[in-house]
């Protein structure tokens, strides 16, 4: 069976066509997006590792090296078993500071542009023989299928159908935070194909060399050397050397780093590809034996390499041979694109952009766009010339193997990054330059000439490419290179940058951003940008990284512009690579360095990054992290209102209780200064803070719908160094409803003070009554006429009498209406006058003695009315306990700042044994009916509430009588 | 009481890990390879590495994600 070269190479550009649309309408359709972020998507993405090496030539290598083939599967098993310790590390790296590939964690790992560009072309060099490898097995695929001699134009077509593609749908974004969903679709597309395609061929091949499954075990039993032989390699040399191999290769080739971690659009989907993954591999690597040995059976004149392509020309089906062409044709193409597209972007970013920075007076994004473009064309070409000058007496697996041994260099290194934070950038590009010096002699350089540096020298190590060499140089190589690294690490020092970064690497990074930002908002950020990216581009980056963050462009607080400078990093890192993004910001976003920031101004993005590492916590890490967590829960569950405050004024906690209490959310206040909260709490707080006293007790606060009552109170904490300013810990009480019960509870005690009043202001109004009656009854008699005026005077003095006694009524009753009174200054002898007045209602009252000693200008601050109430109910209490012929006495002076008022009666006195009772409420000694029992607790609250004190003792020296003492703050008139 | 002991997320993969190298990595792969079992047998073992990676993954999702 022999194709047309033509029809081959239009099946081809069909094929490539169908990728075409299946890119685009993933972009276009939203649907197709959706089901591209399907982890099964993902999975079968990351078949790109099956190339055809897997496609082609794991049959001719099962035929050299037998089950050793596997190798190239279960190392990656291996590696995938080690998800949540080796790729998930790596995946929450690349995610977090938007590293797009392997060098650019080196480089942001260990500071070092060298480190980006050693890495960079250790990469290319290695990546180059194995993109020759694809285009070399499509052209010899093609050479099988059409019996042409020479392949030369097939491979140069195939060549720029994958540039193309790879322009088109692979460097569509610039940024790595936007995934190339099409790209990804397509890739997944074609590793479904070449399963198909082998499994489709694996199946015919059995039925037409053994008449299905069963027959393979006969054929094996009657051909046992075949079986030995597949079984042997097992207990060779190179066993262990490839599956260490494949193990590196699974996650550090380009195209399996960017699949595996550039393009990851949920980190649930590495998870899924755990499994998923090496199954899908166990599908792929199940077809080989059988194609094998039907090869074997079927003896189809071919080798081995290309069993796969035979077996469909052995079935005689067009189609089938078709299918299987096309399956290679996934393989190669999907391996160059995802792989260019990965070269392209390390190129850029280490090779490129150090060199030639973007013009600012052009388009950033399209800048970038274009050299990546350029870059994919460049790479592919360089893969067409590494196919002209590679070797080709040698199988395909080895021009994979040379590639998989160059990126097995880097395991030290990743090492190095995830686990070792005393690795040096020194260390790191000496290992690497060593173990690269090692492949390039061994591996590389004999497979590009017939004569190696080591076979000048006397010694050929170089005589064969085989499995068992390309072994013994991944174990020289990687360990000499290990060596140096680490040796090489403990000789010399860290920079205080790689030793941030290295502890960012393990995500247990405990720096915080020393100095403070010199900019102030999100547009002096695009101001500063502007000359290196461009208006446009600083726009869009300062937009981006505030939708990132969560902010807006009105945004001042110190550490939320940190925050924002960090990600407008990050972000920039993902274009331009760690370094260069590095330098811009530092460059541009400036820090003053000797501007020290509190710690408690840090406390957020602390709190972030322990949540963040919160499930990795184990031991006394975990037990004190969850102690932090109970102490944080004790302040957000508190009822009350906590505020901390820094000494420059930035409120560092809000919590939950402040929230409801103010409407403000702490995500809106948390790093603002105190004054810029709205009113009225700004200038409360503000106030607050500003005052001498450390508790205010019932501030009034008029809020738009109503007046609220809070109790404030403010300790000091610590600072961290002696003699350092700490910040300030403020309590806010809403203790409104209890003043609401205290008023009612006021007004109540005041009613029943009327009441008991009653009887006294009838007598009191019945004696001008009874005037005026008789004044009325002599004029109706009738008078002299020149003793009117004086008749009239007397009803008026009588009338006013009356009058006087109903307004002190009425103000008394009225006083409990209060809500909103602020304290005053009030003379303490006006409101014990205004008092003996009420009392005086009284008939009992009446009878009593009143005398007073209040020195000159006692002047304290409180609410007029309630201090009388204060003195009122001392009074009633001073009347019901005396009896007839009772005497008050109250005295008033001024000591140490206050005002000290003695209430003093001649009654019984009160019990020792009930004087601590007979201030808490409903307890009264008065017969029932007579007391509510809440005089004395009232007079306490209120005497409290302005800040003073209320003690009750014995009269000194008698042996009855009650002191009621009572200290209020003095202030001058 | 029975004690709830938490091993982490990372035991699971670990445990796998080892029992991979055993099964593929160590003398036992010698072992197995010389009884000549039937062809697709390795392929039986990788597929029981599979599973344990699977069930692993779970537990794994619980905590990284």
């Amino acid at each position: 069976m022999r194709f047309e070269l033509g029809t081959l190479f239009a099946f081809a550009i069909a094929y490539l066509l169908v990728l075409f649309l299946i890119a685009y309408g993933t972009e276009r359709n939203a649907r197709a997006r959706r089901l591209a972020a399907h982890p099964a998507v993902y999975v079968l993405s990351l078949g790109v590792y099956a190339t055809t090496w897997s496609y082609y030539g794991a049959v001719g290598f099962a035929d050299r090296q037998g089950l050793a083939f596997v190798t190239i599967y279960l190392g990656v098993a291996m590696a995938m078993a080690l998800t949540p310790v080796l790729l998930m590390p790596l995946l929450r790296l690349t995610r977090h500071w938007q590293l797009t590939s392997l060098a650019d964690i080196f480089a942001f790992r260990f500071n070092s542009q060298g480190a980006g560009v050693l890495a960079t072309v250790v990469m290319l060099t290695g990546s180059l023989p194995y993109l020759a490898l694809q285009i070399r097995a499509v052209a010899e695929s093609t050479q099988v299928l059409s019996g042409e001699a020479s392949p030369g134009p097939i491979a140069v077509g195939f060549c720029v159908m994958v540039s193309v593609f790879a322009i088109i749908f692979g460097a569509r974004h610039v940024t790595p935070r936007e995934k190339h969903a099409g790209l990804v679709t397509a890739i997944a597309f074609e590793s479904l194909i070449k399963l198909i395609a082998l499994l489709v061929v694996a199946v015919v091949a059995v039925h037409l060399a053994f008449g299905g499954f069963g027959g393979i075990q006969d054929w094996l039993e009657r051909n046992p050397e075949r079986l030995a032989a597949f079984y042997a390699p097992v207990r060779e040399q190179a066993w262990g050397g490839l599956l260490f191999i494949a193990f590196g290769a699974a996650f550090l080739l380009p195209r399996q780093f960017h699949m595996m971690f550039t393009e990851n659009a949920r980190p649930q989907g590495l998870i899924t590809a755990s499994w998923g993954f090496p199954l899908y591999l166990l599908a792929m690597s199940f077809a080989v034996p059988p194609i094998l040995w039907a090869g074997y059976a079927l003896a189809p004149g071919i080798i081995p390499d290309y069993y796969v392509l035979a077996m469909a020309m052995v079935s005689g089906s067009p189609t089938l041979a078709m299918v299987a062409y096309l399956g290679g044709i996934s393989a190669a193409s999907a391996m160059i694109i995802v792989t260019t597209l990965a070269l392209s972007s390390m190129c850029l970013n280490h090779l490129v952009l150090p060199v030639f920075r973007p013009d600012p007076q052009r388009n950033l994004y399209e800048a970038l766009r274009w050299a990546r473009r350029m870059l994919i064309a460049a790479i592919i070409a360089a893969g067409y010339l590494f196919f002209l000058a590679l070797e080709r007496t040698e199988g395909l697996v080895s021009w994979g193997l040379i590639s998989f041994l160059a990126m097995v260099q880097f395991v030290p290194g990743v090492v190095g990054v995830l686990v070792w934070t005393r690795a040096t950038r020194v260390g790191f590009i000496a290992g690497l330059l060593t173990g690269g010096a090692i492949w390039g002699g061994t591996a590389l350089l004999p497979a590009l000439t017939t004569v190696s540096p080591v076979t000048i020298v006397g010694l050929d190590i170089a005589r064969t490419q085989g499995a068992d060499h390309f072994a013994a140089v991944a174990f020289w190589s990687v360990a000499a290179n290990a060596l140096v690294f680490a040796a090489v690490s403990l000789l010399t020092r860290q920079s205080d940058r790689e030793s941030e970064a290295a502890a960012a690497c393990r995500d247990v990074s405990t720096a915080i951003p020393r100095g403070a930002l010199v900019l102030e908002s999100p547009a002096q950020f695009v101001e500063q940008l502007t000359s290196v990216t461009g208006a446009a581009a600083a726009r869009a980056e300062v937009a981006k990284a505030l939708a990132d963050q969560g902010l807006d462009w009105s945004e001042t607080r110190p550490d939320r512009l940190q925050q924002l400078r960090e990600q407008i990093e990050r972000n920039l890192s993902g274009m331009m690579g760690p370094i260069l993004a590095r330098m811009i910001v530092d460059e541009r976003l400036r820090v003053d360095a000797d501007t020290r920031t509190a710690l408690a101004q840090n406390v957020r993005l602390i709190e972030e990054r322990l949540e963040r590492s919160r499930n990795r916590f184990r031991g006394l890490a975990a037990e004190l992290d969850e102690l932090r967590r109970y102490h944080r829960q004790i302040l957000e569950d508190l009822p009350l209102g906590v505020v901390a405050v820094t000494p420059n004024d930035r409120i560092v906690r809000w919590n939950p209780a402040m929230q409801s209490l103010t409407g403000m959310n702490a995500a809106r206040v948390v790093g603002r200064r105190v004054s810029e909260l709205t009113e009225p709490w700004g200038g409360l707080l503000t106030d607050f803070l500003a005052a001498d006293e450390n508790h205010a007790h019932k501030r009034a606060l008029q809020l738009p719908a109503e007046t609220r009552w809070l109790s404030l109170h403010r300790a000091f904490i610590g600072g961290a160094r002696r003699g350092e300013p700490g910040d300030r810990l403020l309590l806010v009480e809403d203790v409104t409803e209890l003043q609401r019960l205290e008023e009612e509870l006021t007004h109540s005690e005041r009613l029943a003070s009327i009441g008991r009043l009653a009887a006294g202001v009838a007598h009191e109004i019945g004696n001008p009554v009874t005037g005026i009656t008789c004044l009325a009854q002599e004029l109706r008699a009738g008078v002299e006429a020149d003793e009117l005026p004086e008749y009239a005077q007397d009803i008026l003095t009588q009338a006013q009498r009356i009058n006087t006694i109903v307004q002190t009524l009425v103000s008394y009753a009225h006083a409990g209406h209060n809500e909103g009174h602020q304290p005053v200054p009030v003379d303490v002898a006006a409101a014990v006058g205004e008092a003996e007045r009420v009392v005086r209602l009284s008939k009992r009252a009446r009878l009593m003695t009143m005398r007073y000693r209040l020195d000159e200008g006692l002047w304290v601050r409180a609410d007029m009315q309630r201090l009388v109430q204060v003195f009122v109910n001392l009074f009633n209490n001073a009347v019901d306990a005396c009896g007839e012929g009772g005497e008050i006495l109250v005295t008033g002076v001024r000591r140490h700042g206050r005002v000290e008022i003695r209430v003093m009666d001649n009654g019984p006195g009160i019990p020792a044994n009930i004087r601590d009772k007979v201030l808490e409420p409903f307890f009264t000694t008065k017969q029932p009916g007579r007391g509510t029992g809440l005089g004395l607790p009232l007079v306490y609250n209120i005497i409290r509430e302005y800040d003073g004190e209320l003690r009750l003792r014995e009269r000194w020296g008698r042996r009855h009588g009650t002191v009621v003492l009572i200290a209020l703050p003095a202030i001058e008139e | 009481m029975a004690t709830h002991i938490d091993y982490g997320p990372h035991a699971p993969s670990l445990i796998t890990f080892a029992f991979t190298l055993l099964a593929f990595a160590s003398p036992a792969s010698d072992w197995w390879s010389a009884l000549a079992p039937p062809w697709y047998a390795p392929f039986a073992l990788w597929a029981l590495v599979i599973v344990a990676i699977r069930l692993g993954a779970r537990r794994t999702a619980r905590h990284e994600v």
